[in-house]
């Protein structure tokens, strides 16, 4: 920036030469009683308008519009005003500084109340779409966002996928508004063979999931029942859920993200299809296979089958 | 050409890979590109152009006119008749034309010597790519100055800089503003700029000669028309609106052409201002900026082939308008005068870099197309006597500076001062104007030397063949 450049300096421009977009929402009385008083002490409006060069001559009002409109109502010919930078930063400071927008808060780490003000004041401005919000939903809302793992949020869509309110999935953009975002990468999941996990592997294992995944899960418990599983022929996942863990059929990619299986094989009678549906539950358990409701016996043998297919086919692809 | 054959750019540059010799740039994205700007690949555009002298640039382009040959048809026939508009000079992919890069320099050096070649005197652009970057010129007499940076080009920017550039081609206004600018005074800046402003004149030239050093106004005193009371002063412009066409008043005079008839020359000029001083006129801080001067210009420079500023000495705000105006600066300096070396040397290294960027930064806001700001010309030297060991004392103490700041700034000056001079040939011819005590002694006639007496202006016909005309 060079010293001649005239950012940042008072200078006078005519009205011909400012472009203002917005609607000002002082009330049309107010503007007209400053002017009139502009007008009768001389015409100088000693509190600046803030503008932007946009070229050819022409620059946009960014801040004080208050006092733009004043000197407009007052037909000032020329106005005293400051040049900010041309660079976004440099517009939003300007515009959250003359108080024509308020200032986004850090989703990332703002706290509660924070979250919760800032709802409140996006409710309240006219025409929400978030007007009908209710203030115990509010709440709810900034509880989740502050428990949930916001810090590797790169957009709102997961502000969405809390699973709070419909308005707010329905209106992420407005609520974009309000807020912004400065995520940090996610750390790596650990990866634990967990057919021969041993318990400290198993409590990192969880404590990833319970941490970052935001798993409801009892660590102590829930390792100490993984770790007694017998769980080496396990080929799926379905031990996991009959250890009743608190790890449920939606949060198992979760758990498979960090928990993988490299099953021992269990062995076999040659001819399966000779086995009782007793003894063809007994191995469907051992290995942890899931099966669909009221199976008959087919269905246990094709599970097995397929299951020991797909076992043999990856052990020969690696 | 029909609309619907417009190239789409955006794709081309997507589907040019990253490692693309000059061919492939060549057919897949320069031709097109020049299509877009509507010249016709079939009449319009020549490929491998002989400049004249030996060497071929990559692209010669020129709109036929209905019913006339194709360009390419004349070149074919005859190069030096064909009379390109634009010469361009095309790089593979992954040679960098990032300015400030060898690479970008020597391709530049090609372009120049391509667009002073014989057949491509009558070009008027010149531009460089590698589908990377693109980099648009203007030549102007012998003057080639950059018009826009080198702008970085992609998929995404591409269509906007194409019409930008369309657009820039299309207004790009006529006069060669011309700074004459040294931070040490005393040196004959005025002078020059008064002798020049009457050489061009005398050659039939439209010429606006600005004072712009509103303090010292010694080129409004020399001309005679410091006090020119009915005129509306250059203040009046910039605080309340008048026509900047108001400022203007001209200088004459009368000379004999070859046929012995009597012709009238004349340049306008706007006189220096007193009220442009805000401890005069304290609203003045409130409205000048670096731009202004080159703001209230913009009416005039389609009606001159010329506008010369005379700028202050010292790095005031005035200096800065006048450099801010500018395509080229012109740095006179004394060989006698150490420190006029020194300072010549500095405006290239701090002065006018700081400008550039401003430039840069505050002009065509909105355009894809980034402004280059002004260019130094060589230096050129005023005063000493035009003899053999002047000339000799001269080009030493030249030498002395550019190696002073080869070595405190690690900057070769030498293509500033010795413009002639390549690499092994010790070619260390500087331009330089002789004393002549009747250039002083003309101020007292209120006319240029150069329009009373004939040494002075075959001296300057000398120095404005070697600076700006082919």
């Amino acid at each position: 920036m060079s010293i001649f450049d005239g950012i940042g300096t008072i200078r006078e421009f005519y009205l011909d030469q400012l472009e203002y977009s917005n609607t000002i929402n002082e009330p049309d009385f107010l503007v007209n009683a400053a002017a009139q008083v502009l007008k009768k002490y001389g015409g100088k409006n000693w509190v600046p308008i803030i503008i932007k060069d946009i070229g050819d001559d022409k620059y946009e009002v960014i801040g004080n519009s208050f006092v733009y409109a004043v000197a407009k109502a007052a037909k000032l010919e020329k106005i005293l005003s400051i040049v900010i930078e041309s660079t976004d930063e440099a517009e939003e400071i300007s515009k959250i500084l003359s108080k024509e927008v308020p200032p986004k808060i850090n989703l990332s780490t703002a706290n509660k109340d924070e979250i919760k003000a800032k709802f409140e004041y996006l409710k309240s401005q006219s025409n929400s779409p978030l007007s009908k919000i209710q203030p115990n939903s509010i709440e709810n809302i900034a509880n989740k966002i502050v428990k949930s793992n916001r810090q590797y949020w790169t957009d709102l869509t997961p502000l969405g996928n809390l699973g709070t309110n419909n308005l707010v999935k329905e209106n992420l953009e407005f609520i974009s508004k309000g807020f912004y975002l400065t995520p940090i990468e996610p750390p790596e999941p650990p990866k634990i063979n967990l057919s021969i996990a041993n318990r400290d592997q198993i409590m990192e294992g969880l404590e990833f999931l319970k941490e970052e995944r935001k798993l409801n899960i009892d660590v102590l418990d829930a390792s100490t029942k993984l770790e007694q599983a017998e769980k080496k022929y396990w080929i799926d996942y379905k031990g996991v859920l009959d250890l009743k863990i608190k790890i449920k059929d939606d949060k198992l990619d979760d758990f498979k993200s960090v928990f993988s299986l490299r099953p021992e094989l269990l062995e076999l009678p040659l001819n399966i299809d000779a086995l009782t549906i007793k003894k063809l539950q007994e191995i469907v358990k051992k290995m942890g296979l899931f099966i669909k409701t009221r199976p008959a016996k087919k269905d246990y043998i094709e599970a097995i089958q397929k299951s020991i297919n797909s076992l043999v086919n990856t052990s020969e692809d690696s | 050409m029909n609309s619907s054959m417009t190239p789409d750019l955006s794709q081309l540059l997507e589907k040019m890979p990253k490692s693309a010799l000059s061919t492939v740039v060549s057919g897949g994205f320069v031709t097109p590109f020049l299509q877009f700007l509507e010249y016709d690949q079939f009449s319009d555009i020549y490929q491998n152009f002989p400049t004249g002298n030996g060497d071929r640039s990559d692209y010669a382009v020129k709109k036929t006119k209905p019913n006339e040959p194709s360009f390419v048809e004349t070149v074919a026939t005859n190069a030096f008749k064909s009379e390109p508009e634009i010469i361009g000079e095309v790089k593979p992919r992954n040679y960098s034309l990032e300015e400030g890069t060898g690479s970008y320099e020597s391709t530049l050096n090609q372009l120049k010597g391509y667009l002073l070649d014989p057949n491509c005197q009558s070009a008027k652009w010149g531009f460089l790519t590698n589908a990377n970057h693109i980099q648009w010129f203007r030549k102007h007499g012998k003057v080639i100055h950059p018009v826009t940076a080198s702008i970085e080009i992609n998929p995404s920017n591409i269509i906007d800089v194409a019409n930008d550039i369309k657009a820039l081609i299309a207004e790009y206004p006529k006069a060669l503003t011309v700074a004459i600018y040294n931070n040490k005074g005393g040196i004959g800046k005025t002078t020059a700029a008064i002798n020049l402003a009457g050489t061009l004149a005398r050659l039939d030239k439209k010429v606006l000669l600005i004072d712009f050093d509103h303090h010292q106004q010694d080129l409004s005193i020399l001309l005679g028309i410091n006090n020119k009371n009915h005129l509306i002063k250059l203040s009046d412009v910039i605080l309340k609106r008048h026509k900047i066409s108001s400022t203007i008043t001209s200088i004459s005079g009368k000379f004999k052409n070859q046929n012995n008839s009597v012709v009238n020359r004349s340049f306008d000029v706007i006189p220096g201002d007193e009220f442009m001083n805000w401890e005069r006129t304290p609203e003045i801080q409130y409205t000048v900026v670096g731009k202004t001067l080159k703001q209230i210009l913009k009416p005039l420079v389609n009606n001159y082939d010329y506008i010369i500023i005379d700028t202050p000495p010292n790095q005031s705000l005035f200096t800065y308008n006048s450099l801010y105006s500018s395509d080229v600066v012109l740095i006179p300096a004394r060989h006698d005068d150490i420190s006029s070396l020194v300072n010549a040397a500095r405006a290239i290294v701090n002065f006018l870099p700081e400008v550039q960027n401003s430039r840069r930064k505050n002009e065509r806001q909105g355009s894809s197309c980034t402004d280059a700001g002004p260019i130094p010309l060589p230096i050129f030297l005023n005063g000493g006597k035009p003899t053999d060991a002047a000339k000799k004392l001269m080009i030493e103490s030249v030498q002395e500076v550019v190696s002073l700041f080869n070595q405190s700034h690690r900057i070769d000056l030498s293509e500033y001062f010795f413009p002639n001079h390549k690499p092994g040939d010790p070619n260390y011819k500087i331009f330089s104007v002789p004393e002549y005590a009747i250039i002083a002694k003309a101020a007292f006639k209120n006319k240029p030397a150069v329009f009373l007496h004939n040494t002075a202006y075959s001296y300057y016909h000398q120095l404005v063949k070697e600076y700006f005309l082919q």
